[in-house]
């Protein structure tokens, strides 16, 4: 390596470093602002003058109801499209489903809103609901979930395929007696990473879970996200700079916390260097 | 036909998206949305503006994003073996960070940081910012994927050849992820143009033409987040209309950078 | 190293290890300008491997270790520039590697890296395929993909490319491996015509190509998976009383 190439090696790398530097500056920010507000009572309390003080018990039930129906909706349909992936050995069906797929997974968030409200909140009658709100954060998400199964499944070596087929078990079958048990461990990190998602997700929720920040008493009831919270203190509550602070620390802890677990697809192993 | 029957799940599903937003009702209202003035309480429901505060603000944080991916993608190869894995990592974090707290740090970091050189600091010049931050770790991992893929027979044909490490990063690596560099962007761009919160939150909101830093934009979709929660009739049909056309814009996009990326 | 004997390389005692499994060891050998060294041994004795080590290709592999000293000119080739030994000394790999360009844009990118005035591009470009045979083939297709070319061709624009730097010393890994008689003869005319004014060391596996190009003479046999070189020297001593029992064996094996 010559000086020349150091040089220009520790000028990439400086200039890479500063898009994850000026996350590690949220991150950073984040904590500083939003440590004070954090205590037990900030997450077990209701809260109060809109927000202002108190805490987000409300928040934290409706988002959990939130992800848990969402994972219901989601999880049904992911499971057998992430098998049916590995399995089917139609190349043009596989890519269809690959498109399908892709496209939906990059339709805009607040369009899987409208839809809800205007499937869900009124067409099925269900109102603002955490109901309505979680089965659009469902089909938000399936398309990732699909996805992350998919890959978790890939993992596993052919051999496995071959066996399951030549002991004459449908694809069913297989799927749960031994791929499932098999990459049980990946196929929860991709829940979790997918779950990471529709925890992030705010636009989505506006107009089918709703506002409202009382504790929801059942899925019926209109239940306020976390998310949904924290742009409502930054942008219609003034003084709520502080609260939105430890709100959105206790999100980006759990949703980062998900992430983490994620592993990069591809590693370099012994790649010539460039 | 049984063996692609799963398929009309997704295939269901994003026909459910277009029968929810697609009212043959709304129909006349379309060529309205051609306006520039956008007064839903006079019946005037031009999107002209919100439009090209999309496409500027999606491109800015494009312009901004797409330098940033190609730096870290390098820098993840470039950087002795384990701490190229740790950035990986750190990218892929990164991008998960959601867009409620970008918007916030927008409000609570970026904007002050802005308003010292024009107040409020807010519009198109933070939200490009912010953007630009919430897409270039999808892009980096996507030209991170793409310098894998640069075979060995390539890299060591580059160095027997005398280059130095600039070399073969201008004249081997660049030409060999052009490709993906451009399926990227396009990639970026899809979600740039579907974001809301984040632009939603630093942008504000006035609905001026782009045309300065500090202009006080409105995107589409924070013009449907602010809206439609009360919007009625002829109003509703337009944000619906208007919800749609952004559907097919972004899908139209997003068609044409996966096919650059995946005929790699 | 004393100038007058000594060659323009002179490998001192060199090995190579790929994570723990040494690839060759203790090698010793020198290329002096003018001559023709032709090293043979078996598949996996470590060839191609002390041919990247030379040029100091074995630092971008990974987990890749060499000890021992290369000497060019006397000078310890880890005192020049990655970049600078490599153009002195080049190496034409065992694969042709032509760059996913257009045949032309192979051969700019080399003139590029080198600096040269714009305009000598295209005669310098015109002489350099003249030379490898290649200018009649394709002088009217430049812009089309090098990728397209045949296996031979591809070798030959490789050769071109590398000659581009005007080398002193010139490493060929089989390069008529893949090939016809006929491409054959074409690169081992040009090897003869190269020889005289550089120092040139060449591996194969076809005996009858190292008869008709060795002045001298090296074999390398795998022990215990890694390659040693077992005998080398001016190659006519060699063909004729070889002293040692896998050379006399391996001489002993019908050409190809
Ligand atoms: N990048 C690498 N990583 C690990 N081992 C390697 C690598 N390259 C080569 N080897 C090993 O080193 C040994 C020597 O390989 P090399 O390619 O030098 O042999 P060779 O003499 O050129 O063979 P051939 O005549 O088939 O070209 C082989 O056992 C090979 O498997
Ligand atoms: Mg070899």
């Amino acid at each position: 390596m010559s000086r020349h190439d150091t040089i220009t090696r520790g000028c990439w790398i400086l200039v890479g470093l500063f898009p994850i530097g000026v996350a590690l500056w949220l991150m950073i920010l984040l904590v500083g602002q939003g440590i004070p507000s954090l205590s037990w009572s900030f997450l077990l309390d209701e809260p109060v003058h809109a927000g202002r003080a108190g805490g987000i018990a409300p928040m934290l039930v409706s988002t959990t109801a939130l992800l848990g129906l969402a994972l219901l909706t989601a999880a049904p349909l992911a499971l057998p499209l992430a098998v049916w992936h590995r399995t089917v050995t139609d190349k043009r069906a596989r890519n269809r489903h690959d498109a399908l797929i892709d496209t939906l997974a990059a339709v805009p968030s607040i369009c899987w809103g409208l839809a809800g409200y205007v499937l869900l909140v009124r067409g099925a009658g269900f109102g603002f609901s955490l109901l309505a709100g979680g089965l659009t954060l469902g089909a938000m998400i399936l398309p990732t979930l699909v996805r992350l199964w998919s890959d978790a499944l890939a993992d596993l070596p052919d051999g496995q395929v071959e066996a399951g087929r030549a002991l004459g078990l449908t694809p069913f079958q297989q799927a749960l007696h031994i791929w499932l048990p098999a990459s049980a461990g990946s196929l929860l990190i991709g829940m979790l990473a997918a779950l990471a998602r529709a925890a992030a997700e705010t636009a989505a929720l506006l107009f089918t879970s709703g506002y409202a920040s009382r504790m929801p008493a059942s899925v019926f009831d209109s239940g306020r996200a976390l998310s949904v919270h924290i742009l409502d203190l930054a942008m219609n509550v003034p003084g709520g700079d502080q609260a939105a602070a430890g709100s959105a620390l206790v999100l980006l802890t759990a949703v980062l916390l998900f992430a983490a677990l994620l592993r990069p697809k591809h590693h370099s192993t012994r790649k010539v260097s460039l | 036909m049984r063996r692609q029957s799963p398929l009309l799940v997704p295939a269901g599903l994003l026909l459910a998206l277009v029968v929810a937003l697609f009212d043959p009702h709304a129909l006349p209202i379309a060529p309205a949305l051609a306006g520039e003035r956008w007064l839903p309480a006079r019946s005037l429901f031009g999107i002209a503006r919100f439009v090209s505060a999309t496409f500027a603000v999606a491109g800015g944080a494009l312009v901004l994003a797409l330098p940033a991916a190609l730096a870290s993608a390098l820098a993840t190869h470039l950087w002795p073996r384990h701490g190229g894995v740790t950035l990986r990592r750190l990218t892929l974090v990164a991008g998960a960070i959601p867009s409620v707290v970008w918007g916030f740090w927008g409000l609570a970091a970026l904007a002050p940081l802005l308003s010292r050189w024009h107040p409020p600091g807010q519009g198109l010049l933070a939200a490009t910012i912010v953007l630009a931050l919430m897409i270039w770790p999808t892009m980096a991992l996507a030209l991170d994927a793409a310098l894998e893929r640069i075979p060995d027979s390539r890299r060591l044909a580059a160095l027997s050849l005398g280059m130095t490490l600039g070399q073969r990063l201008r004249l081997v690596v660049m030409p060999s992820l052009r490709h993906a560099a451009t399926g990227a962007a396009l990639l970026g761009l899809t979600r740039a143009m579907g974001e809301t919160m984040a632009v939603l939150m630093v942008s504000g909101n006035v609905g001026d033409w782009p045309t300065g830093p500090f202009a006080s934009i409105r995107t589409v979709t924070a013009n449907l987040a602010l809206e439609f929660a009360y919007a009625q009739g002829a109003h509703r049909d337009a944000l619906l209309l208007s919800g749609l056309m952004l559907i097919v814009t972004t899908t139209l996009l997003f068609w044409w950078g996966r096919r650059l990326v995946t005929n790699q | 190293m004393s100038g007058s004997t000594a060659g323009v390389v002179e490998i001192d005692s060199l090995s190579l290890w790929y994570g723990e499994q040494p690839a060759f060891r203790d090698l010793n050998l020198s290329l002096a300008r003018g001559s023709v060294t032709v090293l043979v041994g078996p598949s996996g004795c470590g060839k191609s491997s002390l041919l990247r080590a030379i040029t100091r290709l074995h630092e971008a592999i990974p987990e890749t270790r060499a000890e021992g000293t290369v000497y060019l000119n006397g000078i310890d080739h880890r005192q020049f520039a990655a970049h600078e030994l490599r153009r002195r000394v080049a190496l034409i790999a065992q694969q042709p590697d032509p760059l996913p360009f257009s045949i032309r844009r192979n051969l700019e990118v080399v003139l590029r890296v080198r600096k040269e005035a714009k305009r000598t591009w295209p005669e310098r470009i015109r002489d350099v395929l003249q030379r490898v045979r290649l200018w009649d083939e394709v002088h009217d297709r430049l812009d089309q993909p090098a990728e397209a070319l045949s296996g031979g061709q591809q070798q030959r624009l490789c050769i071109a490319r590398a000659l581009l730097h005007r080398p002193e010393v010139l490493l060929l890994d089989e390069p008529t491996a893949s090939l016809d008689p006929d491409a054959t003869e074409h690169i081992e005319v040009l090897i003869r015509e190269l020889a005289p004014r550089r120092a040139i060391l060449l591996v194969t596996h076809d005996m009858a190509q190292a008869r008709r190009l060795a002045d001298q003479l090296a074999f390398c046999w795998p022990e215990k998976g890694c390659g040693r070189l077992i005998e080398c020297g001016p190659a006519a001593d060699i063909l004729q009383t070889p002293q040692h029992a896998q050379t006399r064996a391996w001489l002993a094996q019908p050409d190809t």
